[in-house]
């Protein structure tokens, strides 16, 4: 995906006039971009679009309207793009009382390294978050993940017939969700057939699961 | 010799309720400015903005006489700028601020996407806001 850069933005105040339109645009096409992981997970998938968005409001919140500020919050930005063969998202957690943050924040700590693409019966691609984030004892409430593709994964997520499935493999934590097709269609649109070596991305992905060890579909422990 | 304000009596409770308060209407007012500004009503405009800007310095005074005993947002203490600026990195941290997400949530299922979407980008802030903090940290630290 080619990178953001400060010729794609728009001054905060030639923003403002088109913003509403934007906004409504942006909300709309991300509508399908969604999924929820149970009550206290929901992810977003990322493109150059959405994150484009997020920068623009991320500049307008902080008033910065020039100089290296702004170079800085687009290099933040880009290190969340996904490259060809990549698929990008943001994890949230879902808390909305103080005892919910006490009790789900620290139960769910570590949960950036718990989420993985399932595809068909025996493949599976660990996200792996693109920075630490949450303090010592406890989650942050947002996380910025990347799903990296080798050669064998990224060939089984295109089939048509594959089913594809996002899961939370936690010890406090274990939900399965079924990619919705709308979904589907898009990431697989935009996930290209770059042809990184297995041996390159070893390290993130397991190949085979044991039925066993699969999270239940519908039925998470939380 | 002013009396040295302890935590939990009511006087303390009472500084961090009139410091939300104070906020509030500084936030409410500085909005009306705004609105009135853009209706080409520069008077009343100035007069809301002027408000709002006493409001602004009654929170500051309050935060004044709570900094001996810790910033009320994070539970540390106020002193060099070092400090000021680790509450304000603790601060995003908050659990306020965490619920977010929450929010957002919560407002989707009543079918409020705009407001979901505006508590989606306020809890993305955070980054950017803890990043830039965590920069200045590093550069008083010193090489």
């Amino acid at each position: 995906m080619k990178k953001l850069s400060r010729s794609d933005l728009k001054p905060n105040d030639e923003y403002e006039r088109t913003r509403a339109a934007f906004r409504a645009f942006v909300i709309q096409a991300k509508m399908s971009r969604r999924m929820v992981l149970g009550p206290r997970l929901h992810v977003v998938f990322e493109n150059r679009r959405t994150l484009h968005y997020a920068l623009q409001e991320i500049l307008r919140l902080r008033g910065i309207t020039e100089g290296p500020a702004i170079d800085d919050e687009v290099a933040r930005f880009n290190t969340l793009l996904p490259a060809s063969h990549e698929m990008a998202a943001t994890l949230f957690v879902e808390i909305t009382t103080p005892a919910q943050g006490d009790e789900w924040l620290t139960k769910l700590k570590n949960i950036e390294n718990c989420i993985a693409l399932s595809i068909g019966d025996s493949i599976n691609v660990r996200a792996f978050p693109v920075e630490a984030r949450g303090l010592d004892d406890r989650t942050a409430s947002v996380h910025y993940l990347k799903f990296r593709f080798p050669d064998t994964a990224l060939d089984a997520f295109h089939r048509k017939k594959v089913a594809v499935r996002l899961f939370a493999d936690h010890a406090n934590y274990r939900f399965i969700a079924e990619m919705p097709p709308a979904l589907l269609a898009e990431i697989r649109s935009e996930v290209g057939r770059g042809r990184k070596s297995d041996e390159e991305v070893r390290d993130t992905i397991s190949l085979k699961i044991q039925p066993e060890d699969r999270p239940h579909d519908g039925k998470g422990k939380s | 010799m002013p009396r040295k304000l302890k935590r939990s009596t009511e006087t303390w409770k009472n500084l961090i309720e009139a410091l939300v308060i104070e906020s509030l209407a500084r936030t409410r007012l500085e909005y009306l400015a705004q609105k009135a500004r853009l209706e080409g009503d520069v008077e009343p405009g100035r007069a809301l903005a002027e408000a709002a800007g006493s409001h602004a310095r009654g929170g500051l005074e309050l935060l004044e006489l709570l900094k001996d005993v810790g910033d009320p947002f994070v539970d540390t203490l106020l002193g060099s700028t070092k400090q000021t600026i680790d509450a304000a990195i603790r601060a995003d941290t908050h659990r306020g601020v965490l619920r977010y997400p929450g929010f957002a949530r919560m407002a989707r299922d009543e079918g409020y996407d705009e407001v979901a979407e505006w508590f989606e980008v306020l809890a993305r802030l955070e980054r950017s806001r803890t990043s830039e903090l965590k920069r200045m940290m590093e550069k008083l630290a010193g090489p």
